[in-house]
């Protein structure tokens, strides 16, 4: 099970948009400049290297005879795409590699020759200012076109940017020594256009890439240095991250949970035993009317009646710990008693919900089992009320909340995130919110494999408390 | 068993009522709690640039010059004084203060500055994006003294200075005990070899380490306070170093006033405007409009806090695709008649007044009103649909099939004037904005999509150059704002962040002109220039600047200032403050 998570997961990261590479090099705001380029490929490469992402994905890989065995070598995740959608509709990997290396010709000469020396090749080096500014001009065109270029695969753009190109070179003597690279790029393409052997796509090949894959590596990682990779966003390893964040949710979502049991059951308890009395009648009505309630209004209410000095500050007002106090030397007591206060108001919002749920849950469960034989007997042996409800018939009403407890350790793992940022508690909700804004794969994915760890830990759990409550389960 | 029935009753509210009763703060102490809305993406010197990396780094950190944020000129720090520029303008010498010392004793020496600036320029640092503005400028380095530095410059710029600005200096022993980029010449930095040099590889890994960007005892710098403690995303807290060398220099980067510091992160405007209500916050400059017009209206916010809305160097605009690749996106915006009509087509002065509740002022430029260098000779344009509509016209669009949107014949393909404007969803009342502009464009036969997207999906599209129209904000400073970034055709032909195509060889040869004239006068008419050519390409429709909205605690004597952080939080002097409010802190 925890294989197919953990396939699932990697699934995920290694098809998702984003190249965390880019993100790694915090290469969305670099300015460019052909020395620049070069420098970030450096980086870039050394960063795939590391990260092992110049390695096969899998195991082994199905494709089809027309694709390219080593595309995943080529640094850009954009420039992959497009010639893997070359690869699929022209199936001529020889040609497309042609084509590609002409790009690529075309944007080296354009970034390593500047408009100084574009205007002393054709002699024109008195030139005034403007006369370089309109060189540089064409150069940038050029640059552009031909950036875009390793972006574009359909037929119509990659026409409309050759022919562009072209215009540029052609209507200006300066630009001459371009012409060579220009021609190239242009018969190259019409030579894949030409030679296109579509039907290699539909011969499957399977390629075998043994020990040397991503996945196996990720989960070498995992499996024998509990190594979940590091964060996109700063570069922090991934499981230190998690590690923090999950011990603050973990005892909001426990202490919840623990609470909400602690008052449902007996009022579910309650309930059934009073079918139909005002008791019955006025506690559904309540919990049905906080069932309604929004979490995120009802914490702003809580934050507004409870930590505003307009009304009562009796509780702070976010935050998990005071900011002004050293915690780290005390122990565990005297460190939760200063946590204590900040837990509250988040702990009810978490919690209040769940009272009409689960004591509806225990009413229909206990009423069920009330109306059983056994329990006849045993009111009919002369035992008293609370006797017969207690020892004889809560252990079998428990069955149906055992399995909503499963749900306990995943929640721990996904925390909130609309009451974590009304508390500012900076738990696992606003951790997993942030990295799926960030585009923070290795942070999404472990989340997903933690909580679907934590699920099989639950489902395990509750095979065993099942076993405890009903004597006749047995495994 | 009725004990057991109220049992969960009794633990409940023994627990809630043990919870009760905040510990009133102190506000007496000399700490001041600095909210910030977000951690910094790490705090290693070379290798992280947030905007929150700069602020703490005020207090923790030490660079040889600075921009004063009162008198908004270069002030020495580590520096004794300005450079020496040579005659040629190519060469700066600095000379470093005497009583510069690191924190074990030694003295900051010209040692460490070259050793800097080898690390900033190599591109074995993972510093791409910051990179190419200090290596545009930095030839090399070189010290004729322990406490001289000559810096060699590509060429002449207005821009040289600014570097120095925001480089951080490092300490050479800490960082490199056993010298090994001693051997490493500036020569050499860019040489292939180097990349793959072990013994250069193997440091700069080791100086690359993400741990050097967040573990305290890896964060140590020349300022007046030291980094004690970073949790997460619950605060950080820097603390004022005894018998620091630069006690005695008057000067506002010299300031350590407060004996502690803590930058607290809360993300959410709500949490944040009750932390203020409780005074629990000294200072920020990030609440919302909304939030600081309320807690305005309370007599013991006013009696506790100074607060103002400040002019800041920052701008909202709406960027077109000037120069599109006409298929995936239409040739719309490459007429500048058309970009001017959609200028007349936003309610800019609405928008202020409903959005921003009137706290905003309005621009035609990229350079801020506030600098001298703005061009007042240029009308703000005028909100008028009839205008636009007759400028439309004139483009060649027009609604020739009745159904209220106008199109044109383009390469003999019939277009409809209907385009995507993306926008960040993160920026409050963007939507509300959006919409507002939407209704007013299709009043003129025009019709736009709103197109929400996620801050980093933003920028990806708009360096990829995949947009139609987006609108967006740039923040600025009272330093001199090289043109060349935004504005330059170069930073569209390699994707950087002139992403709208705006350019010729006439504008290029102006920002390089602009660049390279140090004479002020001069400066002046061409930057003022600058900005009338764009004013009427109108790349950009330049919306407003949303002023900052700072809120600073009574018991600080400070001042607020319109650069960015807005306050001297080193200059905050706690007065003997009485507390008195109208609503005190409460203890149940």
């Amino acid at each position: 099970m925890m294989l197919l998570v953990s396939l699932m997961a990697f699934w995920i990261s290694a098809s998702a948009p984003g190249d965390p590479v880019e993100i790694l090099t915090n290469s969305g705001t670099a300015q460019g400049s052909s020395n620049n380029i070069s420098v970030k490929k450096d980086i870039k490469d050394s960063l795939r290297n590391k990260l092992g992402l110049n390695k096969p994905l899998f195991y082994f890989s199905l494709n089809s005879l027309a694709e390219c065995d080593t595309l995943h070598k080529i640094y850009d995740k954009l420039t992959r795409n497009t010639l893997s959608r070359l690869t699929a509709k022209y199936g001529n990997w020889k040609e497309i590699h042609a084509y590609y290396t002409a790009i690529l010709n075309l944007q080296q000469k354009s970034l390593s020759l500047s408009a100084d020396t574009l205007l002393l090749r054709c002699a024109a080096d008195s030139a005034d200012l403007m006369q370089k500014d309109e060189v540089n001009n064409s150069l940038n065109q050029i640059i552009n076109e031909t950036n875009s270029l390793l972006h574009t695969y359909e037929h119509n753009f990659i026409q409309t940017k050759i022919d562009s190109i072209k215009n540029i070179i052609y209507d200006q003597n300066y630009l001459n020594c371009f012409k060579a690279e220009a021609d190239n790029l242009s018969e190259s393409y019409m030579q894949m256009i030409a030679n296109s052997t579509g039907w290699k796509n539909y011969v499957p090949v399977v390629r075998w890439h043994g020990l040397n894959s991503q996945y196996h590596q990720w989960l070498k990682n995992i499996l024998l240095k509990g190594d979940f990779g590091i964060s996109y966003t700063d570069g922090q390893p991934v499981i230190t991250k998690i590690w923090n964040k999950f011990l603050l949710s973990s005892r909001l979502i426990i202490i919840s949970i623990f609470l909400a049991y602690l008052i449902s059951i007996p009022i579910g308890i309650a309930s059934a035993r009073r079918r139909g009395s005002w008791f019955e009648k006025t506690t559904g009505t309540i919990l049905f009317m906080l069932y309604s309630l929004p979490g995120f209004f009802a914490g702003t209410m809580l934050l507004y009646w409870f930590a505003n000095p307009d009304h009562w500050v009796w509780f702070p007002e976010g935050g998990s710990q005071p900011i002004d106090i050293d915690l780290s030397q005390m122990n565990f007591f005297e460190r939760f008693a200063y946590q204590w206060p900040y837990m509250v108001l988040p702990i009810i919002t978490y919690t209040y919900s769940s009272f009409a749920f689960i004591s509806r849950i225990i009413r229909v469960s206990m009423l069920e089992v009330l109306s059983q034989d056994y329990i006849r007997t045993a009111r009919a042996k002369g035992l008293s009320d609370n006797r017969v409800i207690y020892k004889h018939a809560l252990r079998n009403a428990l069955l149906p909340v055992i399995t909503l407890f499963v749900n306990i350790f995943p929640a721990a793992v996904g925390g909130s995130v609309i009451l974590e940022t009304i508390f500012n508690y900076s738990g696992m909700g606003l951790a997993g919110f942030d990295a799926i804004r960030n585009y923070d794969y290795p942070m999404i994915v472990s989340l997903f494999t933690l909580s679907g760890f934590m699920t099989m830990i639950a489902y395990f759990v509750a095979d065993l408390l099942y076993a405890f409550v009903d004597p006749r389960i047995s495994y | 068993m009725a004990q057991i029935k109220n049992t969960p009753v009794f633990i409940i509210l023994i627990a809630i009522l043990t919870a009760c009763g905040v510990k009133k703060r102190n506000l007496s102490e000399n700490t001041a709690i600095i909210h910030i809305p977000v951690k910094p993406n790490g705090l290693h010197i070379t290798n992280n640039y947030s905007g929150y990396r700069s602020f703490i780094f005020e207090f923790t950190q030490k660079t040889l010059l600075r921009m004063d944020i009162d008198s908004l000129k270069h002030v020495p720090v580590l520096a004794q004084n300005m450079p020496q520029i040579s005659n040629d303008g190519k060469t700066y010498t600095f000379t470093l203060r005497p009583q510069a010392k690191w924190d074990d004793g030694s003295s900051i020496t010209s040692e460490d500055v070259i050793f800097t600036t080898k690390v900033i320029l190599c591109p074995l640092t993972n510093n791409p994006g910051v990179r190419g503005v200090f290596a545009a400028a930095i030839k090399s380095a070189h010290a004729t003294d322990d406490k001289t530095v000559v810096f060699e410059m590509h060429d002449v710029s207005r821009n040289n200075l600014e570097v120095f600005t925001e480089m951080y200096i490092l300490q050479r022993k800490f960082w490199d005990e056993n010298n090994v980029l001693n051997s490493l010449s500036f020569e050499d930095l860019y040489k292939p070899e180097t990349k793959t040099n072990p013994a250069y590889v193997k440091w700069f890994e080791n100086f690359n380490n993400p741990d050097n960007s967040f573990k305290p005892e890896k964060l140590i710098g020349a300022g007046q306070y030291k980094l004690t403690e970073w949790q997460d995303e619950s605060h950080i807290i820097v603390e004022k170093k005894k018998n620091w060398w630069g006690e005695n220099i008057k000067g506002n980067h010299f300031f350590n006033k407060p004996d502690k510091i803590i930058f607290k992160i809360i993300k959410d405007d709500g949490a944040a405007y009750f932390a203020i209500k409780n005074q629990n916050i000294d200072a920020t400059n990030r609440i919302a409009t909304n939030k600081l017009i309320k807690l305005r209206e309370l007599d013991y916010f006013n009696q506790n806090y100074q607060s103002a809305f400040v002019p800041q160097y920052a701008y909202n605009y709406i960027g077109f695709n000037c120069k599109p690749d006409g298929q995936k996106h239409k040739l719309l915006f490459t007429d500048k008649k058309v970009r001017r009509a959609i200028a007349h087509l936003i309610p800019i002065e609405d928008m202020i007044k409903i959005m921003y509740k009137g706290q905003a002022a309005r621009q035609v430029s990229m350079v801020s009103p506030l600098k001298k260098e703005y061009n007042t000779e240029l009308k703000l344009i005028e909100f008028n649909t009839d205008k636009a509509k007759q400028l439309l016209t004139e483009a060649g669009w027009i609604d020739s099939d009745g159904d209220n949107i106008r199109d044109k014949i383009i390469n003999g393909e019939k277009i409809k004037f209907s385009f995507q404007m993306n926008y960040m969803v993160e920026g409050s009342g963007t939507k509300e904005m959006m919409l507002m502009i939407k209704d007013e464009l299709y009043k003129a036969g025009i019709e736009m999509i709103p197109n929400p997207l996620d801050f980093s999906l933003f920028f990806k599209l708009a360096y990829e150059q995949d947009f139609d129209a987006l609108m967006g904000a740039w923040l600025g400073s009272a330093a001199y704002e090289d043109p060349m970034q935004l504005w330059h055709t170069s930073q569209w032909a390699e994707k950087g962040a002139n992403f709208c195509g705006f350019g010729n060889a006439q504008t290029d040869s102006l920002i390089e002109a602009i660049n390279k004239e140090l004479d002020d006068e001069k400066y002046l008419t061409l930057i003022k220039e600058f900005q009338r050519l764009v004013y009427e390409e109108q790349p950009y429709v330049f919306l407003f600047s949303p002023h900052a909205k700072v809120a600073i605690h009574k018991r600080f004597k400070a001042k607020i200032y319109s650069e960015k952080p807005n306050m001297l939080v080193g200059a905050f002097e706690l007065i003997n403050y009485s507390g008195s409010t109208q609503k005190p802190l409460t203890t149940q």
